[in-house]
């Protein structure tokens, strides 16, 4: 009893001279554990060969029921970012964050019993339904906290945090594949163990972000030390709450402006390994493109912290202008790199890098750009609405590229040609969002509520 | 709380101790990024070490090559 009091909102409000700088790593260990989702795939193949451990045997899960447990998570993840979005600011993100916690690593535990007894239902109830939870109270909860603790740097701060969610996958990958070749022996393939003691380290991780994080006391106001941005029409010194948001256009047009940018990166990152050997036959081999993976990787992460720390000077509408911009150039690029054209897998490589740290900075810079926008109020609540967006662009990037490819290889066109008009597609996709940008202008006075938010100083 | 500085000391601790707290936050969440770095960064390499050796059989092929995917390869003469 003790212990869930402690989790209350009022109990994790900071006391006075509390240091900011401690809530970007309570924040960083949230999503270093929870951004383990992206590195899911390192256990497919082991999951598709649990009965026959060599090779697959009969009995064994197939490629697209394994795929599942993925997809689901993040199908959960979108819907309980929305749906839980107005609960986190009511109860605050410690609480969030224990429950994500206990989701999350409770989601690996119930996944290990199902491979343990070959039971994939399990699975998809423990990673993909519990862990999805967790994924998406992980996601929302330190938002909010650093957007109020850091309303000056409101990039940075929230940059800081979702790079974590990009690097998770830096961490799990090795993470699981070191744990399942130690446990692993001629008639396992050690998925369960590895699951359980990834599911007990990552609890224990995001433990130290529960209870290192404080919420703002109501009269915080940061010393602007390191104020960037001038105040200005476009950032709002009021607040408006989630269902006046919603039914404002800007929340749309951000609403498109996150779906189109996630749909053309996932359009490279979905297809990374398979499009750079198609496109470079016999120069990159699987070897090499797996190297490309881990590189792109290194993008995402960079890319969120780099974007969004600029659009503290920028400004965040300049900042996604620049990404429709150069998203533009760096696809069409794509496209004359193979080696029907200039034939250079150096170019290939930097115009994908470009293109995968703005994928990142586009979700690293939206919760800023509403928090300028929406004020801070309900921030967390109506970024886990915009967030279904990323759910959207999940289902439809792999849908438009696998549709478009399918079309090409159908007309004659040749595997390696088949990409220039999903690049091209892309590009496309990326100028409806320049217009979507465009069009975002601050919101309407009679949208606030009364209450102002605190001035910085 | 207002006008608290960025680096303010934890209340009753001397600011060394404020400092050397925030440090360690940062050191339980950087030691696993730099190992997540580190090992992607190692992968990453196979992509460059891996391109000599390909770049040397490409300068003796023709530019334009492969306009046939493999699985069309058997329908075309």
């Amino acid at each position: 009893m003790a212990l869930l009091s402690f989790l209350d909102k009022e109990r994790s409000i900071a006391g006075p001279g509390y240091n900011r700088w401690l809530v970007p790593p309570a924040a960083l260990s949230i999503h270093l554990a929870i951004g383990q989702v992206y590195s899911f795939s390192v256990f497919n193949a082991p999951l598709m060969r649990l009965l026959g451990v060599s090779s697959p045997a009969s009995g064994d899960w197939s490629k697209p029921q394994v795929a599942w447990i993925f997809s689901i998570a993040i199908g959960v993840l979108g819907v309980s970012a929305a749906v839980f979005g107005k609960w986190l600011d009511r109860n605050g993100p410690r609480k969030a964050m224990f429950l994500a916690a206990c989701c999350f690593g409770g989601g690996f535990l119930v996944a290990a019993v199902g491979v343990h007894f070959h039971q994939l239902w399990l699975i998809y109830l423990g990673y993909g339904g519990l862990g999805g939870i967790g994924l998406g109270l992980g996601y929302l909860s330190p938002v909010a906290p650093l957007l109020k603790w850091f309303s000056d740097r409101p990039g940075l701060a929230t940059g800081l945090a979702i790079m974590g969610f990009g690097g998770g996958a830096l961490i799990g990958a090795p993470l699981a594949t070191q744990l399942m070749a130690h446990f692993s022996s001629p008639t396992s393939t050690g998925v369960a163990p590895a699951m359980v003691v990834m599911g007990i380290i990552y609890f224990t991780f995001m433990m130290f972000g529960t209870f290192t994080i404080r919420v703002v006391p109501k009269d915080y106001k940061p010393a602007v030390t390191h104020a960037a941005l001038k105040p200005s029409a476009s950032i709002t010194t009021h607040d408006v709450d989630l269902r006046t948001s919603l039914r404002t256009p800007q929340f749309w047009l951000l609403w498109l402006v996150l779906c189109t940018n996630v749909t053309a990166g996932i359009g490279i990152l979905e297809n990374a390994s398979p499009m750079i050997q198609e496109m470079f036959k016999n120069r990159v081999g699987a070897v090499a493109a797996s190297g490309f993976v881990g590189f792109l990787s290194l993008f995402n992460m960079g890319g969120r912290f780099f974007w969004s720390s600029l659009s503290d000077y920028i400004g965040r509408k300049a900042t996604f202008t620049l990404f429709f911009i150069l998203g533009f150039a760096v696809f069409l690029s794509l496209t004359f790199t193979g080696s029907q054209h200039l034939n250079s897998v150096v170019l290939f490589v930097i115009c994908s890098s470009i293109a995968l740290s703005m994928y990142g900075g586009g979700f690293a810079t939206m919760p800023a750009y509403l928090k300028d926008l929406f004020g801070t109020k309900d921030v967390g609540a109506i970024y886990g609405r915009v967030l279904t967006a990323w759910a959207a662009a999940g289902i439809l990037g792999p849908q438009l590229v696998t549709g478009i490819q399918k079309y090409e290889l159908d007309r004659g066109v040749p595997v390696a040609d088949s990409y220039a008009m999903v690049l091209r597609v892309m590009a496309g996709l990326l100028i409806a969002g320049f217009v979507c940008n465009l069009l975002i202008r601050p919101v309407s006075d009679k949208n606030w509520s009364v209450t102002p938010q605190a001035q910085p100083v | 709380m207002t006008d608290q500085p960025a680096h303010a000391a934890i209340t009753g601790r001397p600011k060394g101790v404020a400092a050397l707290l925030v440090a360690l936050a940062w050191l339980f969440v950087g030691v696993p990024i730099a190992w997540g770095v580190y090992s992607s960064g190692k992968r990453a390499s196979l992509l460059f070490r891996a391109a000599p050796s390909a770049v040397k059989n490409d300068a003796t092929e023709p530019a334009v090559k492969n306009r046939t995917p493999p699985h069309l390869a058997a329908t075309v003469p």
